[in-house]
């Protein structure tokens, strides 16, 4: 049995707003329902959902930035809302659309900082820094203000400042929006190493499926503050497949592509009845994993 | 573990005042004006004690000191502690606060600590420089008068603290609770001796404002015993109440999702 880092048991958030100037009583939105689920050791999690589903909501419950309005939850071992200052030595976290370097002021300073906020000597933090510098590329920046780093090296130097205390449990909500291809790339590869050889957990939220299909292992997605599926990235594949993709290049260049839906038609049968004489190459591809997200948003959607 | 938390808001502080300092013209300018401005103010107020020579019992020497002691401990606010205020209210109706929540430290003086205004240091050699001039300090008042400059240090940061965690308790206030502290502000500004009967009464309980503008003179000028325990026993339960009233109010916190980078 290993252990569980992240037990969230019946977890709820509601917001409420005033219906006008002169109207009595509040509108209430519940922007997390009920919410269950556990997350064990070193496992990386992706958190999805589509706007407005309380992936982000979660994250900040969990981590004390939010008080809940009911439920309970364990974050390595500590109740968030009643052990703040010592969770967030456990945790590290990352915003994507916020930093916690600070503008004005060379990387150096902000590292410094927060090597003060955790009680760690400066040459201990460099050197940390100087470790995770080599794996994210951003050796260079350590004197560069924060204001002259593009998206994609802020983003790593945000990485490497989260990461500076050694926290067991990772939160990353949208770690990598805006960023380029190669910057997404480094720090997908980064998440996987720091998973596999520091076994630090990983509770990811993200829009890019690339994030989800190459970092973790497992999806919970939500919609509407509710938990509509748990399960593994490999078994939500295999469970939500319910189309391939032919591509048939033929003699004259041209390429014709057909979305056979399996459970009416086998590609075999749909292979039999089409003229081979002509084709000169055939590919059988599954939908991207972004199609069966989207699918299950639909789905997801119709059903709330 | 004292040392350390001493470390990182030395650091904070360190921080914040090299990113006020990072734009040196703009510095050097907000800190040179900052100090004409108050002498402009004073040039003012002379003219108006040549005139009358005293108001109600307070003569130009008296009200010197008390500008001096309300523009200088307004100055360690400015300094240290900017981000208690409009910065840290903003923040709160804005949805931007996570980072202070997110981080070990104690959280109202981490987003205290982390805004520094230059123009604090104008303030506070023109303050320290008033006090100095009206002659009210000797050796034998230097002590009443460290008491009197750390209460009146202390008002300021629990009327800055209490206005701004308003702003968790009811939302869009940030220009209310801005307005309210320039008002107690102003009302520092006047000379004490105007306000008799329920003004002062009002002054030196619900709005505190006396505590900075009449009874530190009432102090310095009377000795008195019972006044200086009643401004620092007034002081220190308005700074801890002020702290106990924004983490009432922080479990009422709404995260936004505003893009934001700090400094």
């Amino acid at each position: 049995m290993q252990d569980e880092v992240i037990l969230v048991d019946g977890l709820s958030k509601s917001f409420y707003y005033s219906k006008g100037l002169f109207c009595k009583g509040k509108v209430r939105t519940d922007a997390v329902k009920n919410l269950s689920f556990s997350v064990h050791a070193g496992e990386c999690v992706a958190f999805i959902g589509p706007n407005g589903a309380g992936k982000s909501t979660t994250v900040k419950l969990l981590t004390s930035v939010l008080y809940p309005t009911s439920g309970t939850a364990l974050v390595g071992g500590l109740n968030p809302w009643e052990n703040r200052r010592d969770l967030a030595r456990r945790i590290g976290v990352v915003f994507g659309q916020r930093s916690q370097l600070w503008y004005h002021l060379p990387v150096r300073d902000s590292v410094f900082l927060l090597a003060a906020a955790y009680d760690i000597p400066d040459c201990i933090a460099q050197k940390k820094w100087h470790e995770l510098s080599e794996v994210l590329d951003i050796g260079k920046l350590w004197l560069v203000p924060v204001k002259q780093l593009s998206l994609g090296q802020r983003m790593r130097c945000e990485i490497a400042a989260s990461l500076l205390h050694e926290p067991s449990i990772l939160f990353l909500d949208e770690p990598t929006i805006g960023l380029d291809v190669e910057a997404k790339r480094i720090l997908r590869d980064f998440l996987k190493k720091e998973a596999t050889e520091n076994k630090t957990t990983i509770l990811l939220t993200s829009h890019d499926t690339e994030d989800i299909e190459k970092v973790c292992q497992r999806v919970i997605l939500i919609n509407q503050g509710t938990k509509m599926l748990d399960t593994s990235v490999q078994q939500l594949k295999t469970d939500f497949l319910s189309k391939k993709y032919v591509r048939l290049f033929k003699n004259n260049g041209d390429c014709e592509c057909f979305a056979i839906e399996t459970k009416n038609k086998s590609v075999q049968s749909f292979l039999k009845q089409t003229n081979l004489n002509e084709i000169t190459d055939i590919t059988i591809e599954n939908p991207p994993l972004e199609e069966i997200i989207r699918t299950l948003y639909i789905s997801g959607e119709r059903h709330a | 573990m004292a040392d350390r938390k001493q470390h990182f808001f030395a650091r904070l502080i360190q921080m914040s005042m090299k990113q006020s300092y990072a734009l040196k013209a703009s510095f050097w300018m907000r800190l040179v004006f900052m100090i004409v401005s108050d002498l402009i103010m004073m040039i003012g107020w002379y003219v108006m004690f040549e005139s009358f020579q005293t108001i109600n019992g307070w003569n130009f020497n008296d009200f010197m000191f008390m500008s001096g002691l309300n523009i200088s401990a307004f100055s360690i606010w400015t300094l240290f502690f900017r981000g208690a205020g409009i910065r840290m209210s903003q923040w709160i109706q804005n949805g931007e606060f996570d980072y202070f929540l997110l981080s070990p430290q104690n959280v109202l003086f981490h987003a205290s600590c982390c805004v520094s205004e230059p123009s604090g240091w104008g303030d506070f050699v023109a303050g320290i420089g008033l006090m100095i001039a009206s002659g009210l300090i000797t050796v034998s008042t230097f002590g009443i008068v460290v008491i009197l400059f750390i209460c009146a240090v202390l008002c300021f940061l629990s009327v800055n603290f209490f206005l701004t965690a308003i702003n968790f308790y009811f939302k869009n206030t940030v220009d209310l609770t801005e307005r309210l502290f320039y008002v107690f502000f102003s009302i520092c500004g006047y000379p004490g001796s105007i306000y008799t009967d329920w003004a002062k009464i009002l002054l030196i309980t619900i709005f505190p404002a006396g505590l900075i503008s009449i009874l530190p003179i009432e102090v310095l000028k009377n000795t008195q015993g019972f006044t200086l325990l009643y401004l620092s026993g007034a002081s220190i339960t308005l700074f801890f109440g002020s702290i106990l009233f924004f983490y009432r109010g922080l479990k009422k916190y709404e995260s936004g999702n505003r893009t934001i980078l700090r400094g």
